[in-house]
Parts: structure tokens; C-alpha cells; sequence
């Protein structure tokens, strides 16, 4: 197999960009860091006629903030992310991004292109889940807002349209008194497919014992990246104990839908467990912080 | 032993090739490019097993740019292999492809994207045959048959008994059985096979390719081509690592030749990752099973062992692999009775091969445990065990090994002591263990794969006119290992020069004969060569001197660069620097001083018989026993390795950490103390990854599921720990300078190690590698052990 030849285009500006895609629509592909673009290319499993190339839209990179929360743009890559300080809310993003692939892949991939590949195991997909994340996607003359909740489809299948682009990601302002941490569990300590990844949330009331809030997201144990809505939820008013944790973590694992496709599902579910234990207690640290 | 002073040897002297590999200038095969080369491509079979109705490559080759396309028809159907006993494969398949992956046919055109294009555009027929893909299915009843001449899909069958086990093991206070399965490997090697192929007007084919074995590659192409040997030449440029699978000729190489031959343009091919995978010849997955007895005192008195081996689809070095698998348990520890069963199977999957530590390492991660087991079971500690049962120099196997050096014992004090095992054994806290195992290796192979009485190794070494540089012409195989180095050091040692003043040519069929990179045979035996032919250099040198300068030769010599005088008399050259000086006039750096230099000892030398030129050679004596087989496993020398590994067991994931690894290996004598440290180094990371990562997997028809590094997972470095190594120097008599080898044995000890360290922290013996966290965790639960 080798590479079909294309047409490299390297827009100056987000609205060229959209013009770009408005143009070719499905015969267009959006290259950010290409760790895993190139490698669709090469086993030709995609054959655009035109490779649009983002390091030029400055728009889409980097973190800033106001009163109502953090923007993440899309093109800000691995290595960035796990080098930023999202405080104790937001250090699950951090852990996760620091543990995307080798100290070279982290240098190419961005969140954008983890979200977008969809892959039920995407590293950064978790964490922002809890943070109750929101994408902005962009077309020629429009854009929406929508939950990443509701982004993911299935495997690799995301609600995007062909023209559109990721440029944001967006952080709603978490309460103080909220920590969270993301597990990872690989065979390899490097360049590793997640078998199992969980991240948890935790916001604590005043009293600093009591749950206000949690969240749950998995990975790699779904067709997609998932909320395990109900264990968060039975969190809620709760005591922040080992034993309300560990019936937490036993529920994330019946919540889960491992397909037993590289671990078998018992064993899936059995590290669900195990690493929403992990999770929440060092949430629940982060959050008491 | 007292140690002999060296000026070069046992040094850490920088590599020779160094500077090229560090600065990127440094040429592998896929580098070169010839004027108007052309670009090949293979096609493979998309089907496990099938009949090949038709091929109709007319629309290939009316594809512009393409200049030749090749199936059997026009190749013909030459069967090679690795043992000649044993050829079953031919370069295309005519009637019946076995594997996905097979070769059916070869194109070369004009650029790469028109040879895989025109791969495309062959239309190949087939009827689907019934699938084989594990042993038990192979050699069940009215199982699919791969090979007409091999009924039953057996491979190869060993059976062998040395001593009596059934009535040894009358006499034994225990018996206990243990099994072990690993997992088909791969090389893992960073450069993909590539070659270049040209064929000239005269009929002469050269081939640079990345090999092991140019040797081979040369005798096994010039045999399938039908090209007189002597007009086959085998150049090997740098090579990105072997470890085993690059020791047979492929058929990259053959189709290259082939498509030469055809289009007379030089033809470039290369292997793709996933190609690597599918031509293999790794490592084989085992399935041993040992039933060991021993003495209440601890003295192990018999070992029965059966062992089974996937093969894959062709028979590649397997019958050597099914007789190292057995062999190879016949030290280092006494062991007066064995019996051993090994059946090669064939399955439709890529063939097997040799791999470091070849056919070995499975058989010694399962005997190491046992005896770890039983050690558990007298409550004697494992190193004690081991100790008590330990060869010893002089000793000799039930199989008929000379353990001509051994330095186990040493090797096994020096980790116990380093590891600081006393304080950890059986005190580490819960999760964490401790292990240890050992192993040993041949030395090279004493027999080459062909029946022959070749010479293994020779070598030439020519001094450059003016005296100044010595140039050593050799076939030998650096793969990265450094063996150019090892011969370079060895050469300068000899001669009583600096290094820097020896200049290597190698891995060139035109330079010297040598049988290649593999069964760790070349600084023993290369080692050899190259120090017999500088001894030929330097007695020529010499004996010029003396008739010149009037001494007996027996007591001049060479030592970094000067000629050495014994006894009072003075050597008076006065009359000889005067000329040299006046023959070199305006050059630099013209000799001074009051000793003569070897530059000019070398000149009169040349002055008087023309250009020195000295060769030597190498080939084992007769070794080993008389019985069937016995040419596997016998070397002119054996090195020995001790290991303890310390882990972490996340009892609740099942992911295991190795925290800690002390190595010691009795390399007989460090040519290179740094490249012998290098060598341990990287049999441990492979070992480690064995032990905990590695598998090559297929899915329900045949098909690679594991086609890149991606998703075959090698050791990274953040998976190795920091690794103590400690060399040994037992001084081996048979190997040039005292040295044996470090290549392979080093990995031996390694998955037992590690086996041996889980137990260790958690009670629970795994049967079954790699030991994934899945694997590890299933097995505490089902012991009710995991957290
Ligand atoms: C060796 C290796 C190791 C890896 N390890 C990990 C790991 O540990 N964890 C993990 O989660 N992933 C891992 N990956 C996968 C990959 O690195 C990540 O998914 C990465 O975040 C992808 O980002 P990218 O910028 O490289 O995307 P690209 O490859 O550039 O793009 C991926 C897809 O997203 C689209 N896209 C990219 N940006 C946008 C945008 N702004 N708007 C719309 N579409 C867009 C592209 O068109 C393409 O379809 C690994 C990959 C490799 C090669």
C-alpha cells in the first residue's frame, strides 16, 4: 500500500479554513498533529483529495479564560495540556494529557484531533467529560455549541459534519472546593492504548465531607467515551468514604459495556473498579485541597 | 586465574563505527540507490491456506512503468530452505500458498506507487483449503496436511534419552511437573529487511542486503538463481539489528536477484513493517513440559521433558529450534539423566525461526521455575539449590557438552551479592519480590548448517605500503552488535598497535569467507581468524626485521606501535629511519625517537617481499557426542549467565513493574567491556518483553492482528529499570584471547527471573506468558490472591 497523492493546503485563518471545507466537504481532511491522520492515510483507510493543515490558524491554540470559564482550543497539543495548570478541578486533563502516547507523539497530538478520532480509548476524552465540557464547531457563516456528552456516536463516529471544525473546547467554571484525577491503566508504561481509563470529579460542600457533586467518565470499556451517570449521581449528598466509594466504584463497573474485544469484559470491569477507587480518592484529595 | 595485561583488549574502547551511526551518515540497504534502479514489490497470499487455480499477470505487465513481472513460471521451483535436509519452500508458490503472506509473485517498475499498483492488477485464482492455525488442530485427526512430504503436519520429531530417567527417578524423593507456554515473538528490530540487487554484463549478481549471514544469502541465491557461486557477491551494508530472523536468505532477496536478472537494472525491495512480521522466523511459541526428580538433599537427578512447537507454514531453522529446545537444558547444572520429546508442528501461519537465545529461552523459563519450586518444597533457598547442583570448568553434560570454562558459580555470587538478596529474600513486603534464575549458551554453533568441513571464519589482513595502516578484510556480520570492533581490537592487540591504526572492511563474500551473526559465534570464531591471520601479518613483519637489523626473531615484538626488543641487545636502525625519512620526504609526522615503529618495521618488511598480506582461518575441532543430532547445542565453548530481578505486582490490576535487575555473565574475557555490558543490557529488555509484553497474534483466518510496533509491544526504556551488570572472565581456552560469548546466553535467565520474582510477591505460579495484567490478575483471583 502507499499513500494516495493529495493536494496540502495550509489555511492562514480560521475563516479560510471554513471556506476550505465549505469547498471540498468530505474530500477534505483537517490535519492537527497527524498522529493519527497519517496513519489512517498510509493504510489508505482514507483517501482525501485535499489535506487542510491547522498550525496556521492561531485561533484554535492555546488556553485562556474569563468569568464563565476556560477555552481550550482544539489545536493546543498533548504536551501543552499536561504542562497547564487546570488547578485541582481540572488536573484529571493534565494527568491524562501527560500520559498520551511518548514525549513525541504528545508534541503533535491535540485535544481536537483525540476528540474528533472518537476512539472509545481517547485519553483526554474522560477527564473532560467530568469538567462537563461543551465543543464549538465552526462552519463557513455558522457555528454550534454542543455538549461532549452528546458528541460521541461510536467508535471512530462522532455528530460532526464533514465541513465542520473543532475550535474550541470550553470549561464551564467548576465550584471551588472541586478536585478530580484520571487513571490510566496499560501494559507498557509508554506509547499505550489504554485497556481501561477513568476519570472522576468530586466537588465538596462547605463542610468539606459532604458530596455536592461527582462525575465519572470512562474509557476504552464502550463503543464510546462515557459518563457513568448513575454511579455520579448515587455519589450526591452523600460522605466522601471508603465505603461509599467503593459502592461507587462497583456500580461505574456495572455501568460500563467492555466489548472484551483486547480484555476480556470481566476484566474490563473488574479495573473499572478498581481505578474509580483510585479516582475518587485522589479526586476527593484534590478536591479537600 | 591471574589476569594478562592488555594494551587494547578488555578496554572500553569507542566503537569503531561510532562516529557514522551517531552523525546519521551511516548506510543501511534502504539508502542506496543505483543509477535507473528500479523499485520492486511482492504479492502475498490473502488466504491462510489455498490452491492457486490461475495467475494472470498480463494486465500488470501492460501497466506503464512496469519492466518485469516474475511468478514460478519464471522462476522456477528450486526448493531452499535453511537446512538442506529440509527444503520446503520455494520462492513463489506455484500450486498452494500456506500462509497469508506467502509469496505468489514479484514486479519491478519504475517507482514504488507503479509496482504496488501493479501488484493490484495481478488476478490470482484460488480455492480455499481448510485452515490450521494451532497445533492441536494440526495434528488432529483428517486435519488439513500442509506438506505432501511431511504427514501429520509434522515438522521435525526429536526424541533423545541420555542416562535412564525411569530408573533414576525410582531413586528420587520427589517428582514434580511443571509447564510453560510463551508466545510467538518477533526480532523487533528497528530496520525492516531491504535489499539492492544488480546484475552486470557479465553475468555477475550483487547483492546488498540486510543479513546476518552473507554466507548463506550467497550459497542459497546462487543455488535458486542457477548463478555460478563465484559470480554471486553478498555485500552487507549496515545493519539496524537481526536477532535472529535476518539469518536466511528471504525472498526479498530472491526476487531482487530475479528481477535483475530480468530487467538488468539494479531493483531495490523492502520489507514493510507488517511484511517483517509476516516473513517472521522469530522466535516459535513452545509448549514444554518437564517432570523433574530430585533427592531430599536437594540433588536433581532427571529431567523428562516433552516440548511442541508451532512452526508456522515452512520448516526455516526449526529442526535446529526443536533440538536446542531439548539440548540446551543440559547445563549448567548436573544433570545425569534426561529425556526429551520435541515434535515441530506446521500451521498456516508465517514460519518460526531462530531468535536470540534460539530454541532455549521458553525450555529455561520453565526449568528454572521448577527449580524454584523445588527449592520451596526442601525450604532450601533457590540459591543454595543452585549452587549445590552447579557445573563446574571441566565438567561435561549428559549430552555430551564440554563445559571448557564456567564461570557460573562466580556469576551467581556476584549477582547474590550485588542484589543484596540475603536481606530481600523472603523479606520484601507483600507485592514485592524477589527472583533468580540462570542460564547458559553456545559459544557458536560447532557445526555449520550445511554438511561441510568449511572453514567457519577466515580472514585478511593487508598493510597498507607505507607501512602505516592495517586493513582487515573480513565476511563478518556487524549487525550493530560491534562486532567490526571486536575484530578491529583483537586485530590491534595481536599486531602491537593502536587501534586507531586498524581499518575494518567487512560483511563482503569477496573479503573472506564467514558463516555469519548468529548462535553468538563470531568473536569466538571471527575472533579467531582474525587473530590467526595477524599473527601471520606480524611474524612476516617480524622476520624482515630480524634478518635486517641481524636479531633472532624470537625476541622482537610488537607493543602500541613499537618494536619490542627482548634481552640486551639494542636494536641499531639508524640506517633504516634514514630511509624512511628520505622516501617520505615533506610528509608529516615521520618517525623519531629512539624505538623503531611498527610504520616502519611494516616498510622494510614491504620493501622486501611487496604488499604484506596475511590470512587466517578458523574451524572447530570435532566436538560433542556421536549420537542423532548431537551437532545442536555442541560449541567449542559456553557462556553462563545469573540474574535477580526484583517486581512490584499491583495486586489489584495484576500490572507488574520490574524494579530492579543485577545481571552477571561470563563472557570468558570482555573484549569490550562496554559492548559485553551493551549486549546484557539489550538481552534483558528483550527478555523483558517477553516475559511481559510480547505476542504476535492472528485472528480466525490466519491474519496478523499484530502488524506494527504499535500494537506489538516492545520494552520502552520507561519499561526498564536500571540494570546492574556485572561481567565475569572465567578465561574460555578455546576462545581467542580467553573470550566466549554474550549475545544470547545473557537473555536466558531473564523470564524466569521475572517468573520467579511474581511468585515471589504473590504466592502464585503463571504458566502461561506474556504476563499481562489480565493474565496476572486472573490467575491471583483464581488463587484467591489478588486485592
Ligand atoms: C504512537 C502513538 C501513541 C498514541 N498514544 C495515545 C494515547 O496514549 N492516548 C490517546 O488517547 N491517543 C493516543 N494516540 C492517538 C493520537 O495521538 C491522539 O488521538 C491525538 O490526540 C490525535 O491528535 P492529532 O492532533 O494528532 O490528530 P490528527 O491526526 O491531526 O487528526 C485526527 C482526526 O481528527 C481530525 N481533526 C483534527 N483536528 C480537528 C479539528 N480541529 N476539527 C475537526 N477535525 C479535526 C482530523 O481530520 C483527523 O480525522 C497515539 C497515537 C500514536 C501514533
Amino acid at each position: 500500500m502507499i499513500m494516495q497523492k493529495f493536494d496540502y493546503q495550509a489555511p492562514a485563518d480560521l475563516k479560510e479554513a471554513c471556506q476550505i471545507m465549505a469547498n471540498y466537504g468530505d474530500k477534505a481532511k483537517l490535519l492537527a498533529g497527524g498522529t493519527d491522520l497519517l496513519i489512517a492515510l498510509k493504510k489508505n483507510r482514507i483517501s482525501p483529495s485535499q489535506v487542510v493543515a491547522l498550525d496556521q490558524v492561531d485561533e484554535i491554540k492555546g488556553l485562556w479564560s474569563d468569568d464563565d470559564g476556560i477555552y481550550l482550543g482544539a489545536r493546543t497539543t498533548a504536551a501543552e495540556i499536561a504542562d497547564s495548570d487546570f488547578g485541582a478541578a481540572g488536573q484529571a486533563l493534565a494527568e491524562a494529557a501527560a500520559q498520551v502516547g511518548s514525549p513525541l507523539v504528545r508534541n503533535l497530538a491535540t485535544v481536537g484531533g483525540n476528540l474528533v478520532t472518537a476512539m472509545p480509548a481517547a485519553d483526554m476524552a474522560p477527564p473532560l467529560l467530568v469538567m462537563q465540557a461543551g465543543v464549538v464547531l465552526e462552519k463557513l457563516g455558522d457555528n454550534r455549541e454542543i455538549a461532549l456528552d452528546d458528541f460521541f456516536v461510536g467508535p471512530g463516529e462522532q455528530v460532526m459534519l464533514p465541513e465542520e471544525i473543532m475550535s474550541l473546547i470550553f470549561l464551564p467554571e467548576l465550584p471551588s472546593g472541586s478536585g478530580s484525577a484520571f487513571e490510566k491503566l496499560g501494559v507498557r508504561k509508554a506509547l499505550e492504548r489504554s485497556i481501561v481509563s477513568v476519570a472522576a470529579l468530586i466537588t465538596l460542600a462547605d463542610d468539606g465531607k459532604t458530596i455536592q457533586e461527582a462525575r465519572i467518565a470512562l474509557g476504552a470499556v464502550a463503543p464510546t467515551p462515557m459518563l457513568a451517570a448513575t454511579a455520579g449521581a448515587g455519589l450526591c449528598g452523600k460522605k466522601a468514604t471508603k465505603k461509599n466509594f467503593s459502592a461507587a466504584a462497583k456500580t461505574t463497573a456495572q455501568e460500563a459495556r467492555p466489548r472484551g474485544l483486547r480484555t476480556s469484559a470481566v476484566y474490563s470491569r473488574l479495573m473499572v473498579e478498581q481505578l474509580t477507587m483510585r479516582a475518587l480518592t485522589r479526586a476527593y484529595a484534590a478536591a479537600s485541597r | 586465574m591471574p589476569k594478562k595485561q592488555f594494551d587494547v583488549l578488555n578496554t572500553r574502547a569507542p566503537r569503531v563505527d561510532a562516529a557514522i551511526k551517531a552523525t546519521g551518515q551511516a548506510q543501511y540497504a534502504d539508502d542506496l540507490n543505483r543509477t535507473g534502479q528500479l523499485y520492486g514489490a511482492i504479492l502475498q497470499s490473502p488466504l491462510a491456506h489455498a490452491k492457486i487455480i490461475s495467475i494472470d499477470t498480463s494486465r500488470a505487465e501492460r501497466l506503464p512503468g512496469v519492466k518485469a513481472v516474475i511468478t514460478a513460471k519464471d522462476v522456477g521451483l528450486t526448493p531452499y530452505g535453511v537446512s538442506p535436509a529440509r527444503y520446503d519452500e520455494t520462492l513463489f508458490a506455484s500450486e498452494r500458498v500456506r500462509y497469508i503472506g506467502d509469496e505468489i509473485a514479484a514486479v519491478a517498475a519504475t517507482d514504488l506507487a507503479t509496482a504496488r499498483q501493479a501488484l493490484e492488477l495481478i488476478k490470482v485464482e484460488y480455492e480455499e483449503l481448510p485452515v490450521v492455525l494451532t497445533m492441536d488442530d494440526a495434528v488432529a485427526d483428517n486435519a488439513p496436511q500442509l506438506h505432501d512430504d511431511y504427514p501429520g503436519n509434522i515438522s521435525a520429531e526429536v526424541h533423545q534419552e541420555f542416562g535412564d530417567v525411569a530408573a533414576a527417578f525410582k531413586e528420587c524423593d520427589f517428582i514434580h511437573t511443571h509447564s510453560l507456554t510463551n508466545k510467538r515473538q518477533d526480532g523487533g528490530f528497528i530496520e525492516p529487511h531491504a535489499c539492492v540487487a544488480e546484475y552486470d554484463h557479465d553475468g555477475r549478481l550483487t547483492l546488498y542486503t540486510s543479513t546476518q549471514v552473507a554466507h548463506y544469502v550467497q550459497r542459497t541465491v546462487a543455488m535458486v538463481t542457477g548463478i555460478p557461486i563465484g559470480r554471486v557477491r553478498i555485500v552487507r551494508p549496515c545493519v539496524g539489528g537481526g536477532f535472529g530472523p535476518k539469518c536466511e536468505a528471504t525472498p526479498l532477496e530472491m526476487s531482487a536477484s530475479f528481477l535483475a536478472i530480468k530487467t538488468g537494472c539494479p531493483v531495490k525491495l523492502t520489507y514493510s513493517r507488517e511484511q517483517v512480521f509476516l516473513h517472521s522466523r522469530a522466535r516459535h511459541q513452545f509448549f514444554h513440559e518437564m517432570t523433574t526428580g530430585f533427592k531430599k538433599d536437594g540433588t536433581i537427578m532427571a529431567l523428562d521433558h516433552t516440548c511442541r512447537l508451532d512452526g508456522g507454514a515452512y520448516s526455516s531453522f526449526g529442526i535446529a529450534t526443536v533440538y536446542y529446545a531439548g539440548s540446551l537444558l543440559g547445563a549448567p547444572y548436573r544433570l545425569p539423566n534426561m529425556k526429551y520429546d520435541g515434535t515441530r508442528i506446521y500451521t498456516n501461519k508465517p514460519a518460526c525461526g531462530a531468535q536470540r537465545g534460539h530454541g532455549g529461552v521458553a525450555a529455561r523459563a520453565c526449568f528454572e521455575q521448577q527449580l524454584d519450586i523445588i527449592a520451596e518444597e526442601l525450604k532450601i533457598d533457590p540459591i543454595k539449590l543452585r549452587m549445590m547442583n552447579m557445573m563446574e570448568t571441566g565438567d561435561t553434560t549428559c549430552n555430551a557438552l564440554d563445559m571448557s570454562s564456567l564461570g557460573m558459580k562466580e556469576c551467581v555470587e556476584a549477582v547474590k551479592k550485588s542484589s543484596k538478596w540475603q536481606k530481600k529474600k523472603g523479606k520484601l513486603p507483600d507485592g514485592k519480590g524477589i527472583g533468580m534464575a540462570c542460564g547458559f549458551f553456545v559459544s557458536g554453533a560447532g557445526y555449520p548448517i550445511y554438511r561441510s568441513d568449511t572453514f567457519h571464519s577466515t580472514a585478511e589482513i593487508k598493510v597498507a605500503e607505507d607501512g602505516g595502516t592495517v586493513i582487515l578484510r573480513s565476511g563478518i556480520a556487524e549487525i550493530g552488535q560491534g562486532a567490526d570492533t571486536m575484530v578491529a581490537m583483537i586485530t590491534a592487540e595481536t599486531l602491537g598497535i593502536p587501534l586507531s591504526d586498524v581499518r575494518v572492511d567487512s560483511g563482503d563474500t569477496d573479503y573472506s569467507v564467514d558463516l555469519g551473526a548468529y548462535s553468538s559465534r563470531q568473536t569466538l570464531m571471527s575472533g579467531h581468524a582474525t587473530k590467526d591471520a595477524a599473527e601471520n601479518v606480524k611474524a612476516q613483519i617480524l622476520e624482515v626485521v630480524a634478518d635486517k637489523l641481524n636479531m633472532d626473531v624470537k625476541n622482537l615484538d610488537f607493543k602500541n606501535g613499537f618494536v619490542k626488543v627482548k634481552g640486551r641487545k639494542k636494536l641499531d636502525f639508524a640506517k633504516f629511519r634514514d630511509y624512511y625519512r628520505k622516501e617520505h620526504r615533506g610528509w608529516p609526522n615521520l618517525p623519531e625517537g629512539d624505538e623503531l615503529s611498527f610504520t616502519e618495521a611494516a616498510r622494510m618488511a614491504y620493501l622486501e617481499k611487496g604488499t604484506i598480506v596475511g590470512t587466517g582461518k578458523y574451524k572447530p575441532p570435532i566436538l560433542g557426542g556421536k549420537f542423532k543430532g548431537a551437532a545442536v547445542g555442541t560449541s567449542p565453548a559456553y557462556g553462563g549467565s545469573a540474574q535477580v530481578v526484583e517486581v512490584t505486582v499491583d495486586r489489584a490490576t495484576g500490572k507488574i513493574t520490574v524494579d530492579d535487575m543485577t545481571d552477571a555473565h561470563d563472557c570468558g574475557l570482555a573484549i569490550n567491556k562496554t559492548m559485553v555490558e551493551g549486549q546484557m543490557q539489550g538481552s534483558l529488555s528483550m527478555g523483558l518483553g517477553e516475559a511481559l509484553f510480547e505476542e504476535v497474534k492472528f485472528d480466525e483466518k490466519g491474519a496478523l492482528m499484530t502488524p506494527s510496533l504499535g500494537e506489538y509491544r516492545i520494552a520502552t526504556a520507561l519499561d526498564m529499570p536500571n540494570i546492574d551488570t556485572l561481567i565475569i572472565e572465567s578465561g574460555e581456552p578455546n576462545g581467542p584471547f580467553g573470550a566466549k560469548e554474550v549475545g544470547e546466553g545473557a537473555i536466558m535467565p531473564t523470564i524466569p527471573a521475572i517468573l520467579n520474582a511474581v511468585y515471589d510477591a504473590t504466592g502464585v505460579r503463571i504458566t502461561e506468558l506474556p504476563l499481562t495484567p489480565e493474565r496476572v490478575l486472573l490467575a491471583l483471583k483464581e488463587a484467591g490472591k489478588n486485592a
